[in-house]
């Protein structure tokens, strides 16, 4: 642990005692500013029942600068790429070193809520989120059962 | 300090090969846009000038695994060149023959590689080689 | 009864005067937002707590370890906001001379 600032360890053991609902985050055992992260599709969503598998590092600006984070499951929505990159305020511009890593995944769930295909990353998604949005969440159930069931 | 995983090194690597990396003599990106992995990359080198070499423009295929960046990626060429690192017989790289492999840390890059393969064309011992004809592949 | 002091230990406690300490969002307490040690003690650069790693107050009334606040509006990426609210830093002058008197 040598190096490893209080606020992460602290972070850590708070995300492993006492996690979030439907989020789970552990360190590597060999870089413990590397999570492996899941997050369940909130319920409601075309992202409900499904489990996606995130990763999450620290960089060694934290907390002065955002952690970074990306989906390793694939998933159909508007404000993620096809790398599993995250387009949320927080995570760029919006950064502030008040928020954690717990509130920064809570956040990402929250994106899956509430896709916003004005400020896309992935534009054939949010083209097709803005025209049909129906059949668009039908694409992104089918994705959650074929590639994100737990 | 901390140490940056994998994955998110070669994201970091990828936006900088998007922007492009200096004067546009050497390039890389994903070949499969949708490689969530990120192992497959094609790269290109543009002949450096006052060479056998000028204006040629070279394919290289270069493949990072699991262990990268603690282990360098494995190159091999598509295009046809002479050069005493690279198999006549497919094109793939000899990482003891090429010092930014055999000397390998992790703070060396994809794009350090295409430029040091790049400027091992321009040496003395290489600029003149006899080359094959110009855009034959392996 | 005769009583002989042979030896005593002087014990005392301080705390910084944070006025009402916001109850902090999730239930840990008088903690610096930045950092997340509490405010007595210091910020992940220093080694000693006290009057070498004071507390730094805004007007939006949040309060950080100066060391913290000043790493953060440092970056550009903090456009010079308070972590909490983002709204623009600025320093309640005041609040920090009183305290450093008062105690």
């Amino acid at each position: 642990m040598a190096g490893l600032p209080k606020r992460i360890i602290k972070e850590t053991e708070r995300l492993v005692a006492d996690p979030a609902p439907g989020i789970t985050a552990l360190p590597h055992e060999d870089n413990l500013r590397y999570f492996d992260v899941t997050i369940q599709g909130p319920d409601g969503s075309p992202f409900a029942n499904g489990v996606f598998r995130a990763e999450l590092f620290l960089p060694e600006e934290y907390p002065m600068a955002p952690p970074k984070v990306r989906f390793l499951t694939k998933i159909y929505h508007p404000n993620i790429d096809k790398l599993g990159r995250i387009c949320l305020d927080i995570l760029k511009d919006k950064w502030s070193p008040a928020l954690q890593i717990r509130t920064v995944l809570l956040s990402i769930q929250a994106l899956l809520s509430s896709p916003n295909p004005d400020d896309p990353l992935a534009t054939d998604v949010a083209k097709h989120y803005k025209e049909n949005e129906k059949d668009a969440q039908r694409v992104s159930r089918e994705w959650t059962e074929k590639y994100a069931s737990a | 300090m901390a140490k940056v995983p994998r994955n998110f090194r070669l994201l970091e690597e990828l936006e900088k090969g998007e922007k492009g990396i200096g004067d546009g003599s050497c390039s890389y990106g994903l070949e499969d846009s949708d490689d969530i992995m990120m192992s497959h990359w094609n790269g290109t080198i543009i002949g450096p000038g006052h060479t056998v070499h000028e204006n040629r423009i070279y394919s290289l295929k270069i493949t990072c695994g699991d262990n990268y960046p603690e282990e360098p990626p494995t190159i091999q060429f598509i295009s046809r060149v002479n050069l005493p690192f690279v198999s006549q017989a497919d094109g793939k790289v000899d990482p003891s023959k090429l010092p930014v492999l055999a000397h390998w840390n992790r703070t060396s890059t994809l794009e350090t590689i295409l430029v040091e393969i790049r400027r091992e064309m321009a040496s003395f011992n290489n600029r003149k080689l006899p080359q094959p004809l110009e855009g034959s592949t392996f | 009864m005769k009583v002989h002091v042979k030896n005593w230990h002087a014990i005392a406690q301080w705390r910084w005067d944070t006025g009402a300490a916001d109850a902090d969002d999730d239930g840990e307490g008088d903690v610096c937002g930045i950092c997340r040690v509490p405010y007595e003690g210091c910020c992940p650069s220093c080694k000693m707590p006290g009057d070498d790693c004071p507390l730094i107050w805004g007007e939006c009334s949040h309060v950080f370890h100066m060391h913290c606040l000043l790493q953060w509006i440092g970056t550009s990426s903090s456009k010079q906001q308070c972590p909490m609210d983002r709204r623009p830093w600025v320093t309640a002058e005041r609040k920090v001379d009183r305290t450093n008197n008062a105690r």
